[in-house]
């Protein structure tokens, strides 16, 4: 059991026959004191059960229970933290208050015997509002420091109802026990029986409760006190206090009622308040980003009482509600609508008690591709039932704002030539390049035996850090194989798309093939194959049969379907994937899509739709949405099975091996292509 | 003609090395050809400021080749290639018979190609080369992204080959499931050593047995057959010796059992084969893809000692039992075994020695080899990849 008790609490206390003979006791502890000792002992021959506190050093005065002896041998006792005190419940008798006229505190520690159990015990029914009789001109009926606000809150009760005008008209000074005079701001309620009722908000103080003297100009003092029999003010729990003032508030009058109604909504100071929250809510924010659609944030947070009501992004006297995913081990991720320069923020949170907590913001990171890939991981595994709202309400129009923003920015670009391309090439072959560069070579090496002497290769680096190693490969394979080459070295890795339309602004040949690095050629004509294959007008991309090193069909066509178990969104599958190979097809034969791996176009038609859309982010998608778009434009695609390649697959930007960040990135652009393409589905 | 090889026999004692050189030798002595040897330098130092020198005759240049990988058979050294292609311009070979991959890489192949598109090019692929490879043996490298771009850029030159030589029929299936093209596979031996035949020791008393385990036999064989050995009553005054030449060093095992009293067991130097075959009854030759299988055992056959091998490989397929020698499973109980049923029956040694084959002479097979290269020469150049 958890030793640390938020209150309020109520509790079973089991002594065994062992503990009641070992004198073992039960103390619940406010740091260094005990704020209740419980134990069972005889107590001039009759045994009892002992209730006593230790404040300061000092015991205090014994409560002694009565018990029979049959009770005595094994008793069980209520124990009671509330607001309203704490009360001790013996074997077979009533609720007794134990010092009443003390204020308690918020949180405990248990220590006990070994021999003592504890349960969980019935709550004390808090005791009917009785009306109080009033003595003098009133009554402070309850008292309390709302924490976070500096301000101590006071419910009062006047018997002169008359006084209500003068009191709420302005500030009037009040003065708690022996304090100072200060100014109170005070509204009007009705109290019943002809009775005014003043809520007062005052600044904190030392001052102690036990009495206050209201100073209205021009009227007498008005002196109050205690319920009758209390030496001090009632002292309830924060959340009892503030449910009395909502409650209150709900009806009370005054020009100071809007400031009171603002007060009880803690203001933003700039320290997480959300401990001093009755409900024990926890809430981190890890990561904020600044999107242009929208602030996105990722942390943790647990609310186990089920109180909270509303989680706000505050951005002065705007508050703006979060759009809310949660993820595993306590996580979320949340989407605020709301854009420009965040300046001061923070989180609100709200409970059912009318309570608010603040929080803090960490500063923004940088809208980058790190950033995007940390929120998509911490995003885990996302059901498929919340897909829809995952994407459309939290993550996908912040993403693809911030890769859109990304890519919007200018970018030096360096290009290097090795060896001397053709005049007017037949073809220009774009590679990008991610990650690693020991396949150059060996694409290169198979380049050097085909039928490529018209046409032009040209690499695309989306890896800036290897940028040296790569200068030195492309020299040293011109060198070895005697293949010119390009090396066009962008400054910032932009993705496959982005890289490939960068090779494609860069390409001279009247057809430009964009190919994996990772793709192998197995026939010395595959590319005049392809190229063979874009003679006809009907065809707008070419694209080859790809192989697995073992033999088995990576790809050979492209079709869109439906996955039921995410979402029902669709999802570009490759029909015959891992199987043997059908017979090649004679001639070119029509697919719906085919894969970027390898994918040429003819010049102006790669120029007229812009190459790959490059909202697509790293990679994936890109390659259906641009069949997608040729066919939109009555062109057909078509796949050469004569043409092929061994195609390694996912050694660049693998969504097999990268995790649910990976994956969830995949679905943020399967959600792009979805939302553009099948909207219906 | 241009003959390739990893290194020069007078640096090295390599079998490959020797049998390219042989066919270099052979290649000059015809005449109506005219010939190179380009082979690696090893640790001999070039002159400075030179990578390719000429330190021992007229046609016969070494390269010093620092930026060779083993491991995938490329050379990165574009210097080297940059003087290399000079070299080819040069010598115009039209044939080019390569003995190894090493140290030049497959990036040779490719500067033969650009400077020479006519060129043909052919590779004696022995059961040593087929293993380094991984074309006859299982590749070590777990990483199958690794092993496949290997494969792919091996396969990619070795369809440059007008023909591949395998010195035997049985490395052709390992060939084939690599995926070299059949119609370039040819049989055909590397050249032999020159042997003279010499009388085995006399039978009796002693049976002496040399065995070359080279680098990749299992040295528990020897080491389990030793202690055997060393254990039996064998009869009296006869003696088993079984000599180590070579393979043995940095084997602990190896060297306990060759200290035990009586162990058969000697560890000889890796010295000259020639000599070790002379003093010895029989050839143990217990790896089929070792350094160079095939030359001993037509070294041993040329000396008339029978050779004890394994059942399966280019030995067994050459060595046929109870004509040219013995089969047994390669452990140490059944190399123990036999060993002393020989000792008791010096006749069955007696036999073999006299039922051996002769290997083909040294100029049949040069004759041979000459008219390979005239063929090829007339021959369509081969399609790429």
């Amino acid at each position: 059991m958890n030793p640390f008790l938020r209150l309020p609490i109520a509790q079973q206390v089991s002594f065994t026959a062992r503990a009641v003979a070992q004198a073992q006791s039960a103390n619940y502890h406010q740091g260094e004191d005990i704020r209740l000792h419980l134990v069972v002992r005889g107590h001039d021959g009759q045994p009892c059960l002992i209730a006593n506190d230790l404040v300061a050093g000092q015991w205090g005065e014994e409560l002694r229970l009565p018990l029979s002896p049959a009770e005595a041998l094994a008793p069980r006792v209520g124990v009671a933290f509330t607001g309203e005190g704490i009360f001790v419940t013996p074997p077979g008798g009533e609720a007794v208050a134990f010092r009443p006229d003390r204020p308690i505190p918020q949180s405990l520690v248990l220590r006990r015997g070994p021999d003592i159990e504890i349960g969980e015990g019935e709550a004390v029914a808090p005791s009917e509002a009785a009306p109080i009789a009033l003595e003098g001109d009133g009554v402070i009926e309850a008292a309390g420091t709302l924490p976070g606000t500096d301000r101590r809150l006071l419910i009062l009760r006047l018997a002169d109802a008359a006084l209500e005008a003068a009191l709420t008209a302005a500030p009037v000074p009040l003065r708690l026990g022996d304090g100072a005079a200060v100014p109170a701001m005070l509204c009007a309620f009705d109290a019943g029986e002809g009775q005014l009722g003043l809520l007062a908000a005052i600044s904190d103080s030392e001052a102690v409760p036990t009495s206050a003297e209201l100073l209205p100009p021009g009227l007498p003092p008005l002196r109050l006190t205690p319920p009758p029999g209390q030496r001090l003010a009632p002292h309830p729990l924060p959340a009892e206090l503030l449910a009395k003032l909502q409650r209150h508030l709900a009806v009370a009058r005054g020009p100071a009622r809007a400031d009171m109604e603002r007060l009880l909504q803690r203001a933003f100071t700039g320290r997480d308040t959300l401990t001093w929250l009755s409900s024990p809510v926890r809430m981190a924010v890890t990561r904020l980003v600044l999107t242009g659609e929208g602030v996105l944030l990722q942390g943790t947070f647990s609310d186990p009482r089920g109180a909270v009501t509303a989680i706000r992004l505050r951005r002065g006297d705007a508050a703006v509600p979060l759009a809310w995913l949660d993820t595993a081990e306590a996580g979320f991720l949340a989407r605020a609508a709301l854009n420009g320069p965040l300046g001061e923020a923070w989180i609100e949170v709200a409970l059912n008690t009318g309570e608010t907590g603040t929080l803090p913001l960490p500063l923004a990171e940088p809208a980058e591709i790190p950033a995007l890939r940390a929120i998509l991981d911490g995003a885990g595994t996302i059901p498929s039932a919340q897909l829809d709202h995952a994407f459309d309400a939290v993550l996908g129009p912040p993403l693809l704002a911030l890769h859109r923003r990304r890519l919007a920015r200018p970018m030096a670009v360096q290009a290097h030539s090795f060896g001397t391309p053709p005049e007017s090439p037949r073809a220009s072959v774009v590679i990008p390049l991610h990650g690693r560069l020991d396949m150059l070579p060996v694409q290169m090496a198979l380049f050097s035996g085909c039928d490529m002497a018209e046409d032009e290769v040209i690499f695309v680096l989306d890896d800036p850090p290897l940028r040296a190693a790569a200068l030195a490969m492309a020299k040293s394979v011109w060198q070895c194989f005697g293949v010119p080459l390009r090396l066009i070295l962008p400054a910032e890795q932009r993705g496959f798309g982005p890289a490939s339309n960068l090779g494609l602004q860069h390409s001279r040949g009247q057809v430009v093939c964009f190919l994996n690095a990772d793709a192998f050629p197995q026939a010395t004509d595959w590319l005049t194959r392809l190229v063979a294959a874009l003679d006809d007008a009907t065809v707008g991309a070419a694209g080859a049969r790809l192989l697995y090193p073992d033999g088995s069909l990576q790809h050979g066509g492209m079709t869109p379907e439906p996955a039921p178990d995410r979402a029902g969104w669709v999802f570009p599958e490759h029909p015959g994937k891992g199987l043997r190979p059908h017979a090649a097809s004679p001639e070119p034969r029509e697919v719906e899509a085919i894969t970027g791996a390898c994918l040429a176009l003819r010049r102006d038609v790669a120029e007229r739709l812009g190459g790959f859309d490059p909202d697509y982010v790293i990679g994936d998608f890109e390659d259906a949405d641009l069949c997608a778009r040729l066919r939109r434009d009555g062109l057909r695609c078509v796949v050469e099975d004569r043409a092929t390649l061994v195609h390694l697959e996912g050694q660049f930007q693998g969504r097999a091996t990268g995790g649910p960040g990976r994956w969830n990135l995949t679905l943020l652009n399967a959600w792009t292509y979805n939302r553009r393409w099948h909207a219906a589905a | 003609m241009l003959v390739i090889a990893a290194g020069h026999p007078a640096l090295t004692g390599a079998a490959q090395d020797h049998a390219a050189f042989r066919a270099f030798a052979a290649l000059r002595e015809d005449h109506g050809s005219s010939a190179d040897f380009l082979c690696g330098a090893g640790t001999l130092p070039p002159p400075p400021g030179v990578r390719i020198f000429q330190p021992f005759g007229p046609n016969e240049f070494l390269a010093e080749t620092p930026g060779f990988d083993g491991t995938d058979f490329t050379q990165h050294d574009t210097d080297l290639l940059r003087r290399l292609s000079l070299l080819l311009r040069r010598l115009e070979p039209e044939v080019v018979h390569l003995h190894d991959l090493a140290p030049f890489g497959v990036e040779l192949i490719g500067l033969i190609r650009r400077e020479h598109p006519a060129t043909r090019i052919l590779l004696s692929l022995g059961p040593d080369l087929g293993r380094r490879a991984a074309i006859t043996a299982a590749p070590e490298d777990t990483d199958l992204t690794r092993r496949f771009l290997r494969a792919t850029l091996l396969k990619r030159f070795l369809g440059e080959m007008a023909a591949i030589l395998l010195p035997c029929e049985s490395l052709r299936p390992a060939c084939l499931a690599f995926g070299l093209d059949p119609a370039k596979l040819r049989t055909h031996a590397s050249l032999p050593a020159p042997t003279e035949m010499t009388p085995p020791p006399p039978l009796g008393r002693f049976l002496v047995v040399a065995a070359f385990p080279g680098a990749v036999a299992d040295p528990a064989i020897f080491a389990t057959a030793a202690t055997l050995l060393a254990g039996a009553t064998l009869p009296a005054g006869r003696q088993i010796r079984l000599e180590l030449h070579g393979g043995w060093e940095g084997q602990p095992a190896l060297e306990r059992a060759a200290a035990l009293p009586g162990s058969p067991l000697a560890l000889m130097p890796d010295g000259p084969r020639g000599k070790a075959l002379r003093a010895a009854h029989l050839a143990l030759l217990p790896a089929p893809d070792g350094a160079d299988p095939e030359g001993l055992s037509w070294e041993a056959l040329g000396h008339r000692r029978p050779v004890i091998c394994c059942p399966i490989g280019s030995l067994a397929e050459r060595v046929q039992p109870g004509r040219d020698g013995l089969h047994i499973p390669m452990n140490g109980p059944a190399l123990a075994e036999l060993l002393l049923n020989l000792i008791e029956a010096p006749d069955q040694v007696a036999a073999l020695q006299q039922s051996l084959l002769d290997p083909p002479s040294l100029a049949e097979s040069e004759s041979a080899l000459l008219a390979l290269y005239r063929e090829l020469a007339s021959a369509p150049v081969p399609a790429r990849i």
